[in-house]
C-alpha cells in the first residue's frame, strides 16, 4: 500500500493508470486503498462527473448526499472527506487547482447512460448509478438556498487529486452536464489519473483569487 | 368531506400513504418542531419516484415553497406544493439511517427514517438498494456562513400544515424523524397526521 504504514505491507505497489476520456465518453478506473486519484481538465471548460463504488460491496458508493452531512457542509473543500451512503470515508481531497466544484446537483440523462455502459463494457454489476460529485462545477449557493450555475471556469490542466481510503472502482464522465451553461459544448476531454506516488502528478496550476460561495 | 386516508404516525416511527392523481396530501405537525422525511414513487412504476436532488436543478434552489413543482428522477413534475404554513424544508440531508446513529453516534439499534419508510412501502416494488433521497418536510438546515449547514430545529408550531397535490397515482411514506440526539425535532419526536383527500384540507377545525 502507498501509505506510510507502521508496518508495511510486502508486495509491490498497486496497479496506476492513465486514462484519456474522450469528450461525451466515460471510463471505469480500479482504485485503491492508497492511490491517488486525479482528474484532470486537458482542454479546459469540462465538468467531470465522479462516481464510485467499494470493490467488496457493490451496494455501498461514494454519496455527494451524506458526503455533505458528514462534513456538515454544502461544498466540496480541500481535506473534504468524500463518505459512502454507509457513511465511511471513501476519498480526501488533497490537492485542488480550481477549489470550485458541486455536491448538490444531479447527473444529465446522458451521463447515467454513459456510466452505464461504461459498466456493462467492465462487467461490473450494480443496482444503480447513484448522484455524481461534479468536480469542476462552479454553482454558487446563496443564503436564500438559490443555485446559481456559471460555466466552468475549469483552466486548460486544471486538476482535482483525492486520496484513496477504500479499494473501489471509480467511474468518470466527459458529459454534457445538462444543466445550461455548466459545462463544454460540445463536450470536450478528462484525464484520469491513479498513481501510488504524488512525485508522479505534474505541478498544479496556481490556484486564483478567493473562493466566494456567493 | 371525509379524507380517504387520514392515519396519524407517532414521532419516531414511520407510515404509508396513497394518493390518487388530482388528491391533496396534507401533512400536519400536530405538536410543532417536528421534521418528517416525506417519499414518494410513481405507483404505475415505482422506479421512479420524488427526486430531492432533480428538484433542486429543476427549480435552483436547495427548498421548495409554495407554487413549486417538484419532480421525479425522471425530470418529471409528480407534485405540487399548493399551500403552507411554515415555508422552511430540506431537500437536501439523506434519511438518519443506522449508520448515521451506529457510526456518527456511536449509537447502534437507534430506531431511523430510512427503515421507518422502506418498511412503510416495503411489499410495494421497492428496492432498498435503489431507495430515493426523502424531502424532509419542515426540516430547517439553512445556509450559514461560507456554505455550511446550519444544525437547528424546526420553525413549525403545533398543527401547521403543508398540502401537496399528487400530479399523478403516488404512494409513499412519512417517518417522524426519530432523530432526538441533535437539533433537528426538538429534541423530542412527535407525531404528525396524514390527511387524503380531493378537498385540500386546509383548516384545523375538524
Amino acid at each position: 500500500m502507498p501509505l506510510l504504514m507502521t508496518d508495511p505491507s510486502p508486495g509491490p505497489l498497486p496497479p496506476e493508470a492513465d486514462v484519456l476520456i474522450p469528450g461525451g465518453a466515460s471510463a471505469v478506473v480500479s482504485v485503491l486503498r492508497g492511490q491517488l486519484l486525479s482528474v484532470e481538465n486537458p482542454e479546459g471548460g469540462q465538468v467531470a462527473s465522479l462516481f464510485a463504488w467499494v470493490q467488496a460491496e457493490p451496494d455501498e458508493w461514494l454519496s455527494p448526499h451524506h458526503t455533505r452531512v458528514f462534513g456538515g457542509t454544502f461544498h466540496l473543500r480541500m481535506g473534504t472527506r468524500l463518505v459512502t451512503n454507509r457513511r465511511r470515508p471513501m476519498y480526501v481531497v488533497g490537492r485542488d487547482s480550481l477549489r470550485r466544484h458541486d455536491l448538490l446537483l444531479p447527473a444529465s440523462d446522458a451521463t447515467v447512460l454513459a456510466i452505464a455502459e461504461a459498466l456493462h463494457v467492465a462487467q461490473i454489476e450494480v443496482q444503480r448509478v447513484p448522484d455524481p460529485v461534479n468536480l469542476f462545477l462552479h454553482a454558487d449557493l446563496f443564503e436564500s438556498g438559490r443555485i446559481e450555475v456559471h460555466p466552468c471556469p475549469a483552466r486548460l490542466g486544471e486538476r482535482w487529486t483525492a486520496r484513496a481510503l477504500i479499494d473501489g472502482f471509480v467511474a468518470v464522465a466527459a458529459g454534457p452536464s445538462g444543466i445550461a451553461l455548466a459545462s463544454a459544448d460540445p463536450p470536450r476531454s478528462i484525464r484520469v489519473r491513479v498513481t501510488n506516488r504524488v512525485e508522479d502528478l505534474p505541478v498544479d496550476l496556481q490556484v486564483l483569487g478567493t473562493v466566494s460561495t456567493g | 368531506m371525509t379524507p380517504r386516508v387520514d392515519v396519524v404516525v407517532p414521532g419516531g416511527f414511520g407510515g404509508p400513504w396513497d394518493a390518487r392523481a388530482g388528491e391533496f396530501i396534507t401533512v400536519i405537525d400536530l405538536e410543532g418542531e417536528q421534521t418528517g422525511d416525506f417519499v414518494a414513487f410513481v405507483t404505475a412504476d415505482p422506479d421512479e419516484w420524488l427526486s430531492p436532488v432533480h428538484c433542486r436543478e429543476a427549480l435552483q434552489n436547495l427548498f421548495v415553497h409554495a407554487g413549486d413543482r417538484l419532480v421525479s428522477n425522471r425530470r418529471r413534475p409528480i407534485l405540487e406544493v399548493v399551500a403552507d404554513d411554515v415555508g422552511v424544508h430540506d431537500a437536501t440531508i439523506p434519511a438518519c439511517d443506522p449508520t448515521r446513529y451506529a457510526v456518527e453516534f456511536g449509537v447502534p439499534g437507534h430506531r431511523n427514517c430510512f427503515e421507518n419508510l422502506f418498511n412503510a412501502v416495503h411489499g410495494r416494488g421497492v428496492d432498498a438498494r435503489r431507495f430515493p433521497e426523502p424531502l424532509n418536510l419542515f426540516q430547517n438546515t439553512p445556509v450559514v456562513g461560507d456554505g455550511r449547514i446550519g444544525l437547528t430545529d424546526p420553525v413549525s408550531r403545533p398543527g401547521e400544515r403543508i398540502v401537496l397535490r399528487a400530479l399523478v397515482d403516488l404512494f409513499g411514506a412519512l417517518s417522524p424523524c426519530p432523530q432526538d440526539i441533535i437539533p433537528g425535532n426538538g429534541l423530542r419526536p412527535s407525531p404528525m397526521r396524514v390527511v387524503v383527500g380531493v378537498a385540500a384540507h386546509l383548516d384545523g377545525a375538524e
